[in-house]
């Protein structure tokens, strides 16, 4: 890698969300959530992970990044970019899969676990609005992975589960541009986790 | 003694045993100022300001045991402190702290001598407040009205026993004291929602701390520093609470009982607020909460030795009809 490569790869994380449309308002991240049970009385069970939380109206579920409003589940961070980067694939880490190339990584706020060692609590234990971020839909990410050269999409450093409508919404974008997809995820999801494979190429 | 305990912790643990409840003299029961009036909140639904502040003028003076309203007012908060209002506005108009109660309350500081500028009425959002009726101002001559994310929140965490938070700035940065202002109403997961939980709108994550009905973390949250330092008085909203489908606002399962709690003692509110919504859940036909599975055994911890925040016994708690 000769100076002037180091340089782009070291800038990168400060111009790649400049790249983004900045966030008029919240309500561009806000879609309905795609697994949930709706409930009587306004609330709403979640069949995203394990905890299956059980959310009144108004309330949001463990994570934090999911809201029930009047009855709706809704996630709050779709398109809600607080983090990128250009990695290292073996970074991920994934050592026989592209194998010498870079992963334009990404990550929302939100976790559904709580780990005390956490390297990236400031992120992953906040709540959407506690964190800066930047409106950068799929066609976006994906446009982007490409100008910098990346063949991945990786979904990364909080909890992809969280954000999973953006990860299949963004896989989907990317698979149709040649552009891979990874997850990396603590993996506490339900079944649905077999449906996520269907569009990312890997999941660590 | 654990191992690896060190000197200051065995020292802080011996005196800790000796050192009594804020507010509380030693042998001293924790009073809870129940004061009702069933014209405060007429049938046409709109509460009577007048009836609601002489309503608050009785809570707050029988808590102090005064023989004025002005002279308990004064023993809440000097002139020169900043007050923070804790309101509950989570659950829009209906099941959040009324307004009305809000302007009484200021109203009162501002007789006691603390100014305008000194008064901050807050929640975790904005959002949340024009939800309830609020108007978010944030000028500084001004009573305040602000959400969290207009302040934002500490860098550092506040950790104690299973809390690990970020505290909002107009706790710790801009409040030297707190009136707690809960709704009572029933709550969904932890059972109860009154004075303890209420402070669950002062940290970032409160989602995290929903598990085993709030148990222990609403008791671990009202330990931080800050919080447990601040907080002076708890005056519950309690004109029309709500004993099931809490705390989204069901007006079904409200009813009109008219009156407020007060006390300094927020566990022993809590623990007086939990046996009112029992009671009305009796005579409803709802089974217990414990039965529901959701017994808000949070207040017990709260009172435990590890905590000693108030207390849950009944033979030291001493309710007063104001």
């Amino acid at each position: 890698m000769d100076r002037r490569r180091f340089l782009i790869s070291a800038a990168l994380p400060c111009l790649a969300p400049r790249a983004a449309a900045p966030a008029p308002s919240d309500a561009q991240f806000v879609v309905e959530a795609r697994f949930y049970e709706k409930q009587p009385y306004r609330k709403i069970k979640c069949k995203l992970c394990p905890r299956e939380c059980s959310v009144d109206d108004q309330e949001r579920g463990y994570c934090g990044v999911r809201e029930n409003r009047g009855g709706k589940y809704y996630s709050l961070v779709h398109s809600r970019v607080c983090t990128v980067n250009r990695d290292p694939i073996e970074k991920k880490p994934l050592f026989h899969f592209a194998p010498g190339t870079m992963a334009f990584s990404v990550a929302t706020a939100g976790c559904n676990v709580n780990c005390k060692m956490c390297q990236n609590w400031e992120i992953s234990q906040s709540r959407p609005e506690q964190v800066q971020a930047n409106y950068m839909p799929p066609r976006t990410l994906v446009s982007l992975a490409q100008q910098y050269k990346c063949p991945t999409l990786a979904y990364t450093y909080s909890e992809p589960t969280v954000f999973i409508e953006y990860v299949l919404d963004a896989a989907e974008a990317g698979r149709a541009a040649g552009v891979k997809s990874v997850v990396i995820s603590g993996g506490y999801i339900q079944t649905l986790l077999s449906k996520t494979g269907q569009t990312c190429s890997a999941i660590c | 003694m654990p191992p690896g305990t060190t000197r200051r912790a065995l020292l802080r643990l011996c005196l800790g045993g000796t050192l009594v409840r804020p507010g509380c003299p030693a042998g001293a029961k924790s009073r809870v100022a129940i004061a009702r009036d069933p014209l405060a909140r007429p049938s046409d639904g709109a509460v009577d300001s007048a009836r609601l502040a002489a309503l608050l003028d009785r809570a707050v003076q029988a808590v102090y045991g005064c023989d004025s309203p002005l002279e308990a007012w004064k023993s809440v908060a000097r002139p020169n402190e900043v007050v923070g209002l804790k309101v509950n506005c989570l659950a829009g108009r209906g099941a959040s702290t009324n307004p009305v109660l809000v302007e009484a309350v200021c109203e009162r500081l501002r007789q006691a001598g603390v100014p305008d500028k000194n008064i901050v009425v807050w929640d975790r959002l904005n959002a949340d407040m024009e939800h309830a009726g609020f108007r978010v101002a944030s000028r500084k001559d001004r009573v305040r009205f602000i959400g969290n994310d207009t302040s934002g929140y500490e860098n550092e965490l506040a950790v104690f026993g299973g809390v690990g938070s970020l505290l909002s700035k107009t706790l710790t940065q801009v409040c030297d004291a707190v009136i707690n202002l809960p709704v009572l109403k029933d709550h969904g997961i932890v059972g109860v929602t009154m004075a303890l939980k209420n402070l669950f709108g002062a940290i970032h994550n409160p989602n995290k701390y929903h598990l085993a009905a709030g148990d222990p973390y609403v008791a671990d949250v009202n330990m931080l520093p800050p919080i447990r330092a601040k907080v002076r008085l708890t005056i519950c909203d309690a004109i029309a609470p709500q004993y099931e489908g809490g705390p989204s606002y069901m007006p079904q399962w409200a009813w009109p009982f008219n009156g407020l709690l007060a006390s300094r003692d927020p566990v022993a509110l809590d623990y007086t607020g939990w046996r009112i919504i029992e009671q009305q859940r009796a005579a409803k036909g709802l089974p217990s909460l414990q039965a529901a599975k959701r017994e808000p055994v949070y207040i017990a911890r709260a009172a435990d030795a590890q905590h000693r925040l108030g207390t849950n016994d009944p033979a030291l708690i001493e309710k007063v009809e104001a």
